[in-house]
């Protein structure tokens, strides 16, 4: 992945480099390079545009506040995800405090854009999964965690974490196969 | 063909779903404007970190002088492990108080019914409260299986080749790596999606590992079942040249529903070059454990008549019995065979089967109790399964509710003679919930048992833990109060006449528990051992290991061990521990699972894997010696991509078994002498 930071063509790596040093474009070039995959995580999790968006922003802020604290470079896309996690798991908890008791249709927004049957259909299917099974899919497909790094996330063994993501791959595969 | 992972990724990517053209890098520099990185230094463990670093800068240059000097000498390997002594008076009181309230339990009897159609209007008319017991999703969740030393069960034994570190003298649970001593199986991490437990096998080769050839169930049960069959790989027994591998294996319809057995597949390994199918053994439900005791093997599974659909949503015409069958044939389980509740709310059964172990695992004997199964304790003469339901007060049907809410839970414990056949005892069920199968224990026909009363788990509703003795009909005898206020015990230890438990309360407290008189169990005394304890290990009469993780700000505590002398039951006292530091036993299984622990009884000490290799430890006066710490070849400082997961020794050596997590999720072994 390349993007320009300061006129010159970076790759995610001296992006990276760049960003721990405190370079504040280098940051937004990198930002820029994860920003669909941060927004589809925030999306498919909270299921609201502005929501997902206040959780990005969230992560984007925290994320740049310890950027120096990434010791491993190459851990900059499981980093970063965890930071989302738990801003979005902030704004989960805002929004059943909120928003579910109020409207809870407000939790099933889908986008409207052409792929509105796709999403929907997405959505379907995370909806026939419990919620921690969700989250294992959103770690594992949409962020890129592997099982280790989810099972620490949510304080699992890797081998549940294994076994409850196959099987609720299985299961999603039923809605949108 | 994409497997599930590839073609759900690929709807995710192509769902149109991407951040908006206003959250562009310029979205990013907004927000970050007025804003500086926080600098390492305000943060303690960075600061930790780099004093440490410069702390070692400095050892190595003064290690490399002094190695100038003293040219003819061995230079120390640099050891990563923290050795602390803890006097015991230093240990502050835990702050644990026993409360006058006692465990209330409940009994009823299971019923047996002639017919089968009696029996499946029976079940049809019970619903399925928490029938996600696929297992016990929960008590999947970081629950130790944890431990008694003992030189393994049912197959023969050589001290010079290591077992698995059983919960009972003389009882073999199955585990990840088994070793005969030429063989080395090893079921790997394969991250899940594209093969579900793929068995890699090695020669020991004398220190010299070497691969040799692959097993792969999940092909096979996709060549029995069909292509809309999944397998999923637990763990193993291996019993000279003859390897069994657990499985479960599940189709889901349409419907979503969830059809499901339990697979013993068993290879004979003495032509590594054609290695082949020598026994197939099935039963509904899936897969919970395994014991091997006096030549017979139990396998345990979980089954739902309604194949995990919700019975309110679920078409009651679709309700089954259990099977069991051998290769391709399958029969039901016979009505008598089956005992259900008169009035429960779940209709989940615990199958369970016995199979003659010498021979080729045949069927020997099969039955099913109401209550799917949690998890198991075996002891010579029984079987005791535990499930734990969220309590009728909370709970209304909605799995979600239970897992997010934490609603506060009854345990179910079952008691099963295996001495002659498979025989129903007797049922009994609790307030609160038990953590693993070290939380029971038989003793003179009674049995034990230490619970986190009325707690789910999650913390919400906690109200103590228990300690209760029951007689062998499972008739309360006498219970404690509650003790402390914190959650399920995360470790318990049961001597002749006494329980130790440890919890995570803020002090992480060993408390000793009186079990002589046992009509009235009683809170003796306590100690403070600082770090949370995940399992204990017997050393001798009077010590015990406590293995756990440092007692961090955050859920991931690096690998600990605490020594402490037991040999004045009231008076727990701290003898030594040792912690380990930084990632290197960040994920250690010996966290989670005594499984990971290995015992040398000759030598009398101990391996424990780390994250990047294994740390060999003795109990040698009071202390905790370290005699060898070792960095496996291949890790990289890139620790995400790698895990030694277990250990085994083979006389001299010892053989570590890594897990990569890299693209190819390729398994590494690796191999170190004996210092």
């Amino acid at each position: 992945m390349n993007d320009v930071a300061g006129g010159k063509i970076m790759n995610g790596d001296n992006l990276i480099k760049m960003a721990v040093q405190g370079d504040k474009a280098a940051f937004a070039g990198l930002y820029a390079l994860y920003k669909d995959r941060l927004y589809r995580y925030a999306y498919f999790k909270l299921r609201n545009d502005s929501d997902a968006q206040d959780a990005v922003a969230d992560c984007i802020l925290c994320a740049y506040k310890n950027v120096s604290s990434l010791k491993n470079e190459k851990a900059f896309d499981a980093w970063i995800f965890k930071i989302l996690y738990r801003s979005c798991c902030t704004a989960a908890k805002r929004q059943i405090t909120e928003k579910a008791f109020e409207n809870p249709d407000k939790l099933k927004i889908i986008p409207s854009d052409e792929n509105i049957f796709v999403s929907a259909e997405l959505c379907e299917a995370l909806d026939a999964l419990n919620q921690t099974d969700r989250e294992i899919v959103l770690l594992s497909v949409v962020a890129g965690f592997n099982s280790r790094e989810t099972g620490r996330l949510l304080k699992m063994n890797p081998n549940t974490v294994r076994s409850r993501l196959s099987r609720s791959l299985a299961k999603m595969k039923v809605f949108l196969g | 063909m994409k497997n599930d992972f590839d073609f759900i990724k690929e709807k995710f990517e192509n769902s149109g779903v991407a951040a908006p053209e206003n959250m562009g890098g310029d979205f990013a520099l907004d927000i970050i404007s007025d804003v500086e990185p926080d600098n390492n230094d305000k943060n303690p463990r960075l600061k930790l970190r780099k004093i440490t670093a410069i702390a070692a800068s400095v050892a190595v240059v003064i290690a490399v002088m002094t190695a100038s000097v003293f040219l003819f000498s061995k230079p120390e390997k640099s050891v990563s492990v923290k050795k602390e002594t803890i006097q015991p008076s230093s240990a502050k009181p835990a702050e644990v108080r026993e409360g006058k309230e006692k465990m209330r339990t409940e009994k009823f009897e299971l019923n047996m019914y002639s017919n089968r159609d009696e029996l499946i209007k029976k079940l049809s008319g019970l619903g399925t409260k928490y029938n996600f017991g696929i297992g016990n999703y929960d008590m999947l969740y970081y629950s130790p299986e944890a431990p008694n030393p003992s030189s393994g069960g049912g197959f023969e034994s050589n001290p010079e080749v290591s077992r698995t570190y059983n919960r009972t003298e003389g009882i073999e649970e199955p585990d990840i790596v088994k070793t005969n001593g030429s063989l080395i199986c090893f079921l790997e991490s394969t991250d899940g999606v594209k093969s579900v437990g793929r068995i890699n096998i090695y020669s020991s080769n004398n220190g010299n590992p070497k691969y040799k050839t692959t097993v792969e169930p999940y092909d096979d049960v996709k060549k029995m079942r069909g292509k809309n069959w999944y397998c999923e790989v637990y763990n193993l027994y291996l019993n000279n040249k003859k390897l069994t591998a657990f499985c479960s294996v599940y189709s889901v319809s349409k419907e979503n529903r969830v059809d499901c057995y339990a697979y013993a597949l068993t290879y004979d390994l003495n032509d590594l070059s054609n290695i082949h199918l020598s026994g197939v053994y099935f039963q509904g439900g899936r897969y919970i454990d395994a014991r091997l005791t006096g030549g017979k093997l139990i396998l345990i599974s979980s089954f739902s008549p309604y194949g995990l659909v919700e019975a309110s949503k679920a078409d009651k015409k679709t309700i089954s019995l259990p099977k069991i069958g051998e290769y391709g044939k399958e029969k039901e389980i016979a009505a008598e065979k089956i005992r259900v509740p008169n009035n429960a709310a779940d209709c989940s059964l615990a199958v369970i089967s016995e199979l003659d172990a010498e021979n080729g695992f045949e069927p020997l004997d099969c039955t099913a109790v109401a209550g799917y199964s949690g998890f198991v304790y075996c002891t010579k003469s029984n079987l005791y399964l535990s499930a734990a339901f969220a309590s009728d007060e909370y709970f209304s049907g909605d799995s979600e509710r239970y897992e997010n809410e934490g609603a506060s839970a009854v345990s179910l414990i079952t008691k099963i003679s295996i001495s002659n056949g498979l025989k129903y005892k007797a049922n009994v069920k609790l307030n609160g919930r038990l953590l693993n199968q070290f939380a029971l224990d038989e003793y003179k026909d009674k049995l034990r048992i230490a619970m986190g009363g009325s707690d789910s788990g999650y913390g919400y509703t906690s109200t103590g833990n228990y300690v209760c003795v029951f007689d062998k009909d499972l008739n309360l005898l006498g219970s404690t109060g509650a003790i402390s206020y914190s959650k399920i015990p995360t470790a318990v230890f049961f001597t002749a006449n006494t329980a130790y438990l440890a919890n995570n309360q803020k002090e992480k407290p060993l408390i000793a528990v009186d079990l002589s008189d046992y009509e009235n169990p009683r809170l003796l005394g306590q100690t403070e051992i600082s770090e949370y304890t995940t399992f204990f290990v017997t050393v001798d009469d009077d010590r015990i290991l406590s293995v756990g993780k440092t007692a961090f700000e955050d859920t991931f505590g690096y690998l600990s061990l605490v020594l402490s002398d037991i040999s004045s039951p009231g008076k727990p006292k701290v003898l030594d521990s040792l912690k380990t530091k930084y990632i290197s036993a960040l994920n250690s299984d010996a966290k989670n699972t005594q499984r990971a622990l290995v015992y040398n009884p000759k030598r009398d000490d101990y391996i424990i894997p780390l994250d990047n290799g294994m740390i060999n430890i003795k109990i040698e006066n009071g202390k905790i010696k370290l005699i060898d710490e070792y960095t496996a070849k291949g890790y990289s400082d890139d620790y995400t991509g790698f895990g030694t997961v277990r250990c085994v020794y083979i006389d001299d050596y010892i053989y570590l078994l890594n897990n990569t997590y890299d693209d190819d999720f390729q398994s590494k072994i690796d191999c170190v002498k004996y210092k």
